[in-house]
């Protein structure tokens, strides 16, 4: 019998491609100096440390050699990236008050209806600075701080250079190192003790200037015993200049704290996304990563969890979906620093029209780290014989009282399965897509409602191409 | 020297360098190689079976290298053929099924103490052949070996080759087997690798004729200070071909160990399958185990699995084993006996077999 391929059309990135005029006030020179980063400190205010530190970032930076392994950068000219471009518009605190181009744009993407609905508070980014602001009178009552970075390094100082990129420091990689230098912009949540935030705080982030870098920082330290839940999305229009994203994203959790940190990541077919997340999760805290991956050109993106105190708990829950001309490396890295620590790590991918994916990932267990647990499950779905996928996990165990497990499968949508369900009288194009639906189906269940819809949306129009 | 020792077993597709995972490094030095005088073989024609110095056959072989991986970086390719001091190539008749396993036993002692050993196996079509390998060691010190063998299994033969390491303590070994098969060849590979200090061995397999399998089967036991670096890449070339890694370790004491098993499914590999499983009892607190098992996969219509598992020994079986009269150290020994044994099953020779288990049995006493 001949057999039939599942053609899957592009999806219509229509929404998320609406460009604006490019508007903005003041361009550094491209290329990256010294100057440019005092510039870009006086320009924010800076406090003294924080010039220093930017400063010696960028020595790091201009030290450090490219990764060795992974996806191929070469296409990425730093020199040719306009590193920080702010928009025409002051802080607003009321919505009114932002300009109509950039107001479309964000109910275009549905961001105020959202926060009407269920959400907490909106920092929506545009281009490097932070336009629109709020956050409910609820939650100021309850002590919580969400503030955009540089307000938060004005008005919590003390704090913020306690915790600023000491997760993630510098000497990290060289895209860190760059973050160091010339980020800006960014979110910054601080839940007190024993505080519950009951409904998610959200943040979108978007690129729109050509050839601009973000470079977004999110601190978010949840005290002992509260809980959070951060969600965190992308989309950026498309352009014909590399985009390069290179933010970073530290979390602080506390003993008995625990965090939900929701992704989806839907960067327009163009953009670099080397993001680089950390979490620190205290005795008996927990970190969950619910992470979406579907646009970008290339992604390298890897949230590390640290579990530094006894009892910490790391989830990870990712699905990644590669389409044509896309890179998408990503995973997980689980460090288990103390005892009785525990991590569970699943992973979907699906690769299709000549789409790469790639699960790269770390669990590594330290000496001390007796009676962890760690299971790792990685699955991948090949949808044609032009895709690719690839699954590189490492484990590294340094204690024997441990019970570590990982498993991975490839496959395509088996013969039996679409056999079955057509004897159960479903179509053949309802059965594939109801296994593919079923196949993210783990992962867009972890996720909150908007973005599971987005998310079933997306592979919906994905899968109303010709299939059989 | 320094190349030399460096980027052995390198991963296919590198990770993060500070994971320390996508090459080994040789510690020791590599000592002068000296005439190896206890060759293990005369030449000559045995039932089917023609056995020479590969070094009179370099130029037929070197027709069928080229399509095989070397499977050893180039430094050590050209060590190994500039230092060569045994070798043979072997080549199984057309349809020739042997039934007696053709052994070559190597012995390490105070003078023969280097060994650089090329072999190529040559299986025409249709014929079947198990070939043992076995080095050992009574070198007090600085035993060397480092070797290469090619297997090439022609159109419907079958090749098993078995290879047991069992050096002496303050020996380096250094092994790597490059094979390739053509349509319904295969090779299966039992490894049993038990001695040396540092031990880093590679095994390349290319499934490249339709409906062709590749397995290999393999054992690892660390204790003391030693190093085992493992390096596994199967790659499907062809159509509805077949591929299987089932490797089981036991770690205690400072012993480290890393193993890289690869699978990967390149374009035109439609409808094949392939399976990797690796199962570690790690029975102190100061060893470190490292497992990278990569899928890499290019082709739709394939299955690929593989599954690591890492841990302390069953307590429920210990407990069982225990309360039936069994010592602890008794029941330990037992439980990784039993878990070795399917595939020490896979070596004929029950002489070898028995060799290898007072072997296991006698490191395992030192193991409580």
């Amino acid at each position: 019998m001949d057999k039939k391929k599942t053609l899957i059309e592009d999806i219509d990135r229509g929404l998320y491609d609406i460009k604006n005029k490019d508007r903005y006030r003041y361009k550094v020179s491209k290329g990256l100096t010294p100057q440019i980063v005092l510039d870009i400190s006086r320009e924010k205010n800076d406090p003294e440390w924080m010039r220093e530190f930017r400063l010696r970032s960028l020595e790091i930076y201009n030290e450090m050699p490219m990764p060795a392994w992974g996806p191929s950068l070469q296409e990425l000219d730093m020199d040719d990236i306009v590193t920080y471009v702010r928009p025409d518009t002051e802080m607003k605190g009321k919505w009114r008050e932002v300009p109509d181009d950039i107001k479309n744009t964000f109910e275009r993407l549905g961001i105020p209806q959202a926060e009407r609905e269920s959400l907490a508070g909106v920092g929506a980014q545009y281009d490097s600075e932070v336009v629109y602001h709020s956050v409910k009178e609820e939650l100021v009552k309850q002590g919580v701080v969400y503030t955009d970075m540089e307000s938060a390094l004005r008005e919590y100082e003390p704090m913020i250079k306690e915790y600023f990129m000491k997760l993630v420091t510098p000497n990290d990689h060289k895209f860190v190192a760059l973050h160091g230098a010339v980020w800006s912009g960014g979110s910054f949540v601080y839940v007190p003790p024993g505080v519950q935030v009951e409904i998610p705080l959200q943040s979108y982030f978007r690129l729109n200037s050509p050839g601009a870098g973000q470079f977004e920082h999110t601190l978010i330290i949840v005290d002992k015993g509260a809980k959070l839940h951060f969600i965190e999305g992308c989309s950026a229009p498309k352009y014909n200049v590399t985009n390069l994203h290179a933010g970073c994203v530290e979390l602080y959790i506390k003993e008995d704290a625990s965090l939900r940190y929701s992704t989806i990541e839907n960067w327009s077919r163009n953009m670099l996304n080397l993001n680089t997340k950390r979490a620190l999760v205290e005795k008996n805290g927990s970190i969950e990563w619910v992470s979406g991956s579907f646009g970008s050109k290339i992604s390298m993106l890897y949230p590390r969890s640290i579990l530094k105190g006894e009892g910490a708990r790391a989830e990870f829950s990712g699905v990644t979906f590669a389409a044509k001309g896309q890179v998408l490396d990503t995973g997980a890295v689980v460090i288990h620093a103390a005892p009785y620590t525990s991590s569970n790590i699943n992973s979907r991918s699906i690769s299709k029209g000549g789409g790469v994916a790639v699960y790269r990932g770390a669990v590594k267990v330290a000496p001390n780290a007796h009676h962890c647990k760690s299971l790792v499950s990685c699955e991948s779905l090949m949808l044609d014989d032009l895709s690719r996928s690839d699954t590189l996990p490492v484990i590294d165990i340094l204690n024997d009282e441990v019970d570590i497990g990982h498993e991975a499968k490839i496959g395509r949508i088996s013969d039996e399965a679409i056999f079955y369900l057509m004897s159960r009288g479903i179509s053949e194009q309802e059965a594939k897509a109801m296994i593919v639906r079923g196949f993210a189906e783990p992962i867009a269940k972890e996720l909150p409602l908007e973005y599971a819809v987005e998310m079933n949306n997306l592979i919906n129009i994905e899968l109303e191409g010709t299939i059989g | 020297m320094e190349k030399l020792q460096k980027n052995i077993n390198s991963i296919p597709v590198k990770t993060w360098n500070w994971l320390g995972v996508n090459a080994a490094i040789l510690e020791a030095e590599i000592p002068v190689i000296t005439d190896y005088l206890k060759q293990p073989r005369h030449q000559g024609c045995e039932k089917g079976v023609t056995i020479t110095d590969i070094r009179l056959n370099r130029d037929k072989i070197k027709f069928m290298e080229k399509k095989m991986d070397a499977g050893v970086s180039n430094p050590m390719k050209d060590f190994i053929k500039s230092n060569q001091n045994s070798g043979y190539f072997i080549e199984i008749g057309d349809g020739e099924k042997i039934e007696t396993p053709i052994i070559l036993q190597y012995d390490l002692d105070e003078h023969n103490p280097t060994l650089v050993d090329d072999h190529f196996i040559l299986a025409h079509e249709n014929s079947e052949a198990t070939i043992i390998i076995n080095y050992t060691s009574s070198c007090i010190k600085n035993g060397f070996h480092s070797g290469v063998t090619k297997v090439f299994a022609q159109q419907g033969a079958v090749v098993h080759l078995i290879k047991v390491q069992m050096l002496a303590d303050q020996d380096t070994h250094i092994d790597a087997i490059s094979a390739i098969t053509d349509e319904n060849g295969q090779v299966d590979f039992t490894l049993i690798e038990l001695g040396a200090l540092q031990t880093i061995t590679g095994c390349k397999t290319q499934l490249a004729g339709k409906n062709s399998t590749g397995t290999i089967h393999s054992i690892y036991f660390g204790d003391q200070n030693r190093k085992i670096d493992i390096n596994y890449v199967l790659t499907h070339q062809a159509r509805e071909s077949l591929s299987r890694i089932e490797v089981r370790g036991v770690l205690l004491d400072h012993s480290q160990k890393i193993f890289r098993g690869t699978l990967d499914f390149i374009k035109g590999s439609s409808g094949s399958k392939g399976k990797e499983e690796e199962y570690t009892v790690l029975l102190s607190p100061t060893v470190r185990n490292r497992s990278i098992p990569l899928m890499l996969c290019e082709e739709d219509a394939v299955e690929g699995q593989h599954a690591v598992s890492t841990g302390k020994m069953d307590e429920n079986k210990l407990f069982y084993l225990m309360s039936r009269g069994l010592s602890e150290v008794e029941a330990k020994k037992l439980i990784i006996e039993a878990s070795f044994q399917p595939i020490l099953e896979k070596i004929p020779v029950t002489e070898l077999k028995n060799t290898i288990s007072t072997y296991l049995r006698r490191r395992l006493n030192h193991a409580q």
